[in-house]
């Protein structure tokens, strides 16, 4: 059986050069006095959620300015004090413009009052007031979903772990690294109350495994709790995907959500807000940010505030002299969106500004390969983590064929970019899974 | 500073290339070009190993301007920058890798153009056959022109083809001792491939280390060679318990016949074969089968060509079978009715190409053992007394006996008394110089001088079996004569 099972191992993803390592004994560079920050009127999934402030209203920090009440609710909340100046439109993460509530800073930074009063232990509190604690303080994942936190422990009845996902197996990336490192009682209490809402029995923090300071460091820092274990995952992409994940610690599969499996899976940076908001701190308006790639003069990790303009802190980071035109992603380079300006905002789901090299001053341009015929090599069928036959796909894709595109089961595609990433002649083979699925839903 | 305006992650990919992976299969093909030029010089002297070099060099130069003839009729605008990027000469070489020494330069440059055209430039290039081209052209010339297929030059002086260690094979029916299969070549020569066979198969070693460097460099999928090798070594491993022989028969089996080559370089080939892990143990294990299959009950040296063929036929219907996505969590059904359909497969074929080997053998011993005593028989009537004098205490027999050159008369004569061989001559006969005549006018007669006619004892001499046997018959008749009288 264990042949067998060689025979057949797959979905655990490859190895991807991570080009981050200077990044881990970086300290954390602060920058906090923005001049305007624009908050965007979306939770990622959906735009356009209802604006609770108007123009010209003084509005003050963590107080709440947006706000999705139907099906899943999210909450947006100012992140300073100041007036608002305008709701317009500016570029996002999901590379279109939206609606964002702008606020001129008066950097007075007043906290709403409610806010201040003295925070209580997760343990005098019941599992649906810390549901309730953090759907109200705007917690998302910050890992890049922007998917809002509380939902996950709604119906906590057969969960037995909560996993703390501190992979981020994206090449460039290292905010989690950061934050494992920087806010580690923070993250160890966050891991703690979510056990505590779900009832789960256990917590797992996951990290990748050659980090043997990081995970000595941890270890040591988990003897205080109990019942939390540290975890070295392989350091292969997408490790970080909660499937994968789940997969190489637990060995377990699951169809739908992590919960089938009795897993609730976070990123360790939601861990942090998770312990703010129960500690009666303010809701979610920062984040870490990693600035780095190629193209960066001087890669660093800075903590901003939500809706800080990403042209700010490339001007600190820098680019390179040598560079001609920047490939700019919000997020990392295999699933991040590319923007076609630095003005985008940082909304809570940008853990990332990677600025890779388009072209160099002297005319090269290292992203663009030559494309070759497709030789059926396989290799996108052998490590797409999701199970799928990306090549096969990409030819229904081309024919048209929607229902020979249903059986290949495209929609489970979370478009991970891997397919792309391993295929020797260089076809982006993830576009043409995107355009199958435009095709099966009727060619839009 | 100016940024991208448009793109779709991922932003990144692997340093692995297309084209990395068809220069290491270039590579190797030309590596083992070398070892079978060398292969054949010292095998078949000079004159061999310059022939392989020409048929080499006649494949690549074929292949390069049969393709660069294609690009230009399709109106290819930059021919030249194209004609490197369709990796054509890996047909050419392939396919006079897997010829034997004795074909005609023609022979190959026809057998390279239907490979590239038939077998690739029809279904649309690169990446769109359906069969493996190099098996295509070698199919074709096998079909048309097989008998120009020889494993010595054209013009050597015996003329015929050398048996390939696989005709060996199938000549004793694909059963028999290790001395009759294993000694005619030496278990070194197998392994080193200084055996009649096609140019680049018998390099076991260096085909098995390339095979390992292209399975880490992952050019190649190492399950497919090591399941269809597993499978071919499996199951005639279990054929040799059967028949009782031992471990050195799957290894004969595994060493000759191009096996190696077809599951390293052939069956790996990526365009013809399926693209799922589940697809590709189909594939290599029925590939396994039926390389099996033909060798036992086809008798064809070629078996492993054709079952890679029939296998690349079968390949999109696999591709559907298999398609659509994995679940990891558990062995689906589908899955399991696979491993269990081909277990069965390798099963069932394998006791019945044991039984059936073990018939023919049987047969064919009782086949031979019925040819030998007709020929006895026969043999015996030819050996026949005209005359015989009696002279005082000799006799004389005039005995009639059929050497290699027809009929000549002995005269033998016979001491009564004594009982003993006077002497043997021969007056008369047509044997040829060198050989039965040598023999005949050597000291060979003298041997008979004084022996007791109930113990006779003369050696036949080698080099002359016929004469010398017909004159010992000869002499047994006479004796045999005196006695019944």
């Amino acid at each position: 059986m264990r042949i067998l099972s060689e025979l057949f191992k797959l979905g655990y993803g490859v190895h991807i050069p991570g080009d981050k390592k200077h990044l881990y004994d970086q300290e954390l560079q602060w920058y906090l006095d923005p001049k305007y920050v624009y908050i965007p009127l979306t939770n990622h999934v959906k735009h356009g959620l209802r604006s609770l402030v108007k123009v010209g209203d003084y509005v003050k920090m963590g107080q709440k300015i947006g706000e999705r009440a139907d099906n899943i609710y999210a909450a947006l909340h100012a992140s300073v004090s100041g007036t608002v100046v305008g709701i317009d439109k500016y570029l996002h993460r999901s590379g279109n413009y939206v609606d964002c509530v702008v606020i001129e800073n008066d950097e007075r930074y007043k906290q709403v009052e409610e806010l201040e009063q003295a925070c209580c232990l997760e343990s005098q509190l019941s599992s649906q007031e810390i549901v309730d604690k953090i759907r109200e303080s705007g917690v998302v994942g910050l890992g890049g979903s922007g998917f809002s936190t509380y939902v996950k422990y709604v119906s906590t009845n057969e969960i037995d772990t909560i996993v703390l996902n501190g992979v981020e197996c994206e090449p460039y990336i290292a905010t989690d690294h950061n934050i494992l490192l920087n806010r580690t009682d923070l993250v160890f209490e966050g891991l703690k109350i979510m056990m505590h809402a779900a009832n789960a029995a256990k917590g797992v923090i996951a990290i990748k495994q050659h980090k043997k300071p990081l995970f000595d460091y941890l270890v040591q820092f988990a003897q205080e709790y109990e019942n939390i274990t540290i975890i070295e995952v392989p350091d292969a992409y997408p490790m970080g995907w909660e499937k994968v994940l789940i997969r190489q610690v637990f060995r377990k599969e699951y169809d739908r959500l992590p919960a089938d499996a009795g897993i609730i899976v976070n990123n360790v940076a939601t861990a942090v807000e998770v312990a703010s908001a129960i500690r009666g701190d303010l809701p979610l308006i920062y984040r870490t940010v990693t600035v780095n790639g190629p193209a960066v003069e001087k890669p660093q990790i800075f903590r901003v505030r939500i809706g800080t303009q990403a042209k700010e802190l490339l001007a600190l980071a820098g680019y390179k002299a040598n560079v001609q035109q920047v490939r700019l992603i919000a997020g990392g380079p295999m699933m991040g969106t590319i923007m076609e300006s630095d003005e985008f905002i940082i909304s809570k789901g940008v853990n990332a500004i990677t600025c890779l090299i388009e072209e160099t001053v002297d005319g090269q341009r290292p992203l663009e390969l030559p494309e070759e015929p497709c030789v059926r090599c396989a290799s996108c069928v052998d490590n797409c983590p999701a199970g799928l036959q990306p090549v096969n796909i990409m030819i229904a894709a081309k024919f048209g064929e929607a229902e020979t595109i249903q059986q290949l089961e495209a929609k489970a595609c979370i478009e991970c970019g891997l397919c792309t990433y391993v295929c020797p002649s260089k076809i982006p083979v993830t576009q043409w899974v995107r355009e199958a699925k435009k095709v099966m839903n009727g060619g839009k | 500073m100016k940024f991208t305006k448009r793109g779709n992650a991922p932003s990144m990919t692997a340093p692995h290339t297309t084209k990395r992976m068809m220069n290491d299969i270039i590579a190797c093909m030309l590596i083992l070009s070398i070892i079978a030029i060398g292969t054949q010089w010292y095998l078949g002297g000079s004159e061999a190993g310059i022939q392989a070099g020409l048929l080499i060099v006649t494949a690549m130069v074929t292949a390069l301007v049969t393709e660069a003839i294609l690009l230009l009729v399709k109106g290819e605008k930059q021919p030249l920058t194209k004609l490197f990027r369709t990796y054509s000469i890996i047909p050419g070489l392939m396919l006079v890798l897997i010829v034997p020494v004795g074909t005609p330069m023609w022979v190959v440059a026809v057998g390279t153009i239907v490979a590239i055209v038939a077998g690739k430039f029809v279904y649309g290039g690169l990446g769109k056959n359906i069969f493996n081209p190099a098996l295509v052209g070698r199919i074709f010339i096998t079909v048309a022109f097989g008998g120009l297929l020889t494993t010595t030059l054209a013009g050597a002086i015996d003329g015929v083809s050398a048996a390939t260690p696989l005709t060996h094979l199938a000549s004793l029916q694909n059963i028999g001792t290790q001395s009759q299969i294993v000694e005619q070549y030496g278990m070194v020569n197998l392994l080193l491939g200084l055996y009649p066979t096609a140019l680049g198969e018998g390099a076991s070693i260096a085909i098995i280390l390339m095979g390992i460097y292209l399975m880490i460099r992952k050019t190649i999928d190492w399950r497919i060679p090591v399941m269809m090798v597993g499978t071919v070594f499996l199951m005639t491993y279990m054929i040799g318990i059967e028949n009782n022989m031992g471990l050195w028969y799957p290894l004969y089996h595994v060493m000759t016949g191009g096996l190696l080559f077809g599951a390293i370089f052939m069956a790996t080939d990526l365009v013809t074969t399926p693209v799922s892990r589940s697809g590709r143990f189909i594939f290599a294990i029925g590939a396994g089968v039926l390389t099996v299959t033909l060798r036992i009950v086809g008798g064809m040296p070629e078996g492993v060509a054709w079952a890679i063929l029939a296998m690349n036929a079968f390949t999109p219907l696999i591709d559907h079978f298999t398609m659509g996505k994995i679940r990891f969590n558990a062995i689906s059904t589908k899955m399991l009715a696979v491993i269990a359909t081909t277990a069965t497969v390798v099963v069932a074929m394998t006791l019945y190409l044991g039984t059936s080997a073990k018939t023919a053998k049987v047969d064919a011993q009782a086949k031979e053992l019925k040819r030998q005593e007709m020929i006895k028989v026969k043999a015996e009537k030819q050996v026949q007394v005209l005359n015989q004098v009696a002279d005082g205490d000799t006799i004389t027999y005039e005995v009639q006996t059929k050497g290699f050159s027809g009929n000549f008369i002995v005269y033998v004569t016979i001491t009564t008394t004594t009982n003993t061989i006077a002497k043997v001559e021969v007056l008369e006969h047509k044997e040829s110089a060198g050989y039965g005549k040598d023999v005949i006018e050597s000291d060979f007669m003298q041997n008979f001088n004084e022996q007791t006619i109930d113990d006779v004892n003369v050696d036949t001499v080698s080099g002359a079996t016929i004469t010398s046997d017909a004159i010992i018959k000869a002499v047994n008749k006479a004796i045999s004569t005196i006695e019944t009288e």
